[in-house]
């Protein structure tokens, strides 16, 4: 569906007038599609696509039309080429709006997430870096040592069971930023259907290792046929703003004076057509600062509610749970879907 | 001088070990383990790293500074430097190491430790 390209969605029961709208879409670009009106969905004309309108047979459909996306209704019976154009203009005013304030939203979400993202990779990567930087510069002064041939200088260099010590840190230390780096690449994640929950949680944990050892234990867990239609980024995006939500928390009560540690469980479970993503703490509650934190959950839940998903947020006084209702990848047809298809159309 | 240097990763403890040969160093992996090593012996100055468990490595430097105020105290964290501002201000971090270690700028800052001060 372009983003330009209007779609007429003839959702009368009758087919009185359709020979305008067929007029229409023979003169420029517009598309129609008939559809009865309890098969729209929301999922159907997700945001950000181009203007949609809906043609009805009365004012009783409308609300249901509106609330799945529709931008503008007109009534069949009023139906002319002159109310037609009008609506098509309200209507491409209406995408062209809702595509502008859908570029903004997407920018200050990424603002929100980044930075802690980032934050959370560069402290992994300077935890694992420290011991093999040191040993590395130890072994360059040992080998700049016995080239010189000085007795002494000769004797104040490791010996060699120790430089074998010294040189499997920073093997070590290469193979920890090689787990990183395929936990970042992971977390950069693609754009296509199919993000594996699990695969995203692991990656964060990896990310989060330095980062929750002053304050918070981490468990995590996810069935395996855990995936969701909800690009990557927006998934990552949306735990990383809920796992630092958790984090500033828990600074701002004070767990790491008090030694208290906080318990975060990151889990995911299938049900129905349907996968829960969980992220529960034992965190002290939110104060009024915290409540003015950006983004809200209401933010939050708009923003997965563009890709078919929901937020649920659950607290109790000694623990939160937020969950996410994320839609499953739609299930490409298998071959023997294909043939049978074939066979009952032939 | 005696130092005491407090990381929850021994690799660490050990390069740095290695590389500060000529300093009276002594190491700890938790909180815990590095109070109760203060209580035993005297230190001229305690290096720290922010990420310790069960108690962070600010929490360490507070008690330090209540019960054994001579000693000099130090961070290292691969946190942003601004994270610690305030307790810089406060003079309860007296020098901010940011993790990789740099190993002259360990040495250079850790070796005017003797200088100054003696055990306490």
């Amino acid at each position: 569906m372009g983003e330009t390209e209007v779609v007429l969605l003839w959702l009368a029961t009758t087919l009185d007038r359709f020979a305008i709208v067929q007029a229409r879409a023979a003169r420029q670009e517009m598309r129609v599609t008939r559809c009865a009106p309890k098969a729209l969905r929301a999922r159907d004309l997700k945001l950000g696509a181009g203007p949609v309108i809906a043609v009805l047979d009365d004012d009783y459909s409308a609300p249901g039309a509106l609330g799945a996306g529709v931008d503008e209704v007109v009534r069949h019976s009023e139906l002319t080429d002159a109310l037609l154009d009008r609506a098509v203009v309200r209507a491409s005013a209406r995408a062209q709006a809702r595509h502008r304030w859908l570029a903004q939203e997407a920018r200050e979400d990424r603002s929100e997430a980044l930075p802690s993202l980032l934050d959370w990779i560069s402290i992994e990567l300077a935890a694992h870096l420290s011991a093999a930087v040191l040993e590395a510069e130890g072994l360059e002064e040992s080998v700049q040592g016995l080239a010189t041939h000085d007795a002494k200088t000769l004797e104040s260099i490791p010996r060699h069971a120790e430089m074998l010590e010294m040189t499997e840190t920073v093997r070590h230390g290469l193979g920890k930023m090689t787990e990183l780096l395929a936990a970042v690449r992971t977390l950069s994640g693609s754009e296509a259907p199919g993000t594996s929950v699990r695969e995203v949680f692991v990656a964060l944990s990896t990310v989060l290792t330095n980062r929750l050892v002053p304050i918070a234990d981490l468990q995590v867990c996810a069935d395996e046929g855990c995936t969701t239609s909800v690009a990557s980024a927006r998934l990552v995006a949306a735990l990383v703003m809920l796992v630092d939500d958790v984090l500033a928390r828990a600074a701002r009560a004070g767990h790491a004076q008090s030694q208290r540690r906080v318990t975060l469980a990151l889990r995911a479970y299938v049900v129905g057509d349907t996968t829960i993503v969980e992220v529960e703490d034992d965190a002290a509650a939110s104060s009024s600062a915290a409540a003015q934190r950006r983004p809200s959950v209401a933010d939050l839940r708009l923003w997965l509610r563009e890709e078919g998903a929901d937020l649920i947020v659950t607290t109790t006084p000694d623990r939160r749970t937020t969950r996410l209702v994320l839609p499953h990848p739609p299930v490409e047809p298998t071959t023997d879907d294909r043939s049978q298809r074939w066979q009952s159309s032939s | 001088m005696a130092i005491l240097l407090v990381d929850d990763d021994p690799r660490v403890l050990r390069a740095v070990e290695r590389a500060l040969g000529t300093f009276d160093l002594s190491t700890a992996k938790t909180s815990t383990e590095a109070l109760a090593l203060l209580a035993t012996r005297p230190f001229n100055a305690i290096v720290v790293d922010y990420g310790l468990a069960p108690a962070d490595g600010v929490s360490v430097l507070r008690e330090v500074a209540a019960t054994y105020p001579a000693v000099r105290r130090y961070m290292i964290s691969g946190f942003e430097r601004k994270r610690f501002d305030e307790h810089i201000a406060s003079n309860l971090v007296r020098y901010f190491f940011r993790k990789p270690l740099d190993l002259n700028e360990l040495r250079s800052e850790l070796g005017t430790v003797g200088l100054h001060a003696r055990p306490i």
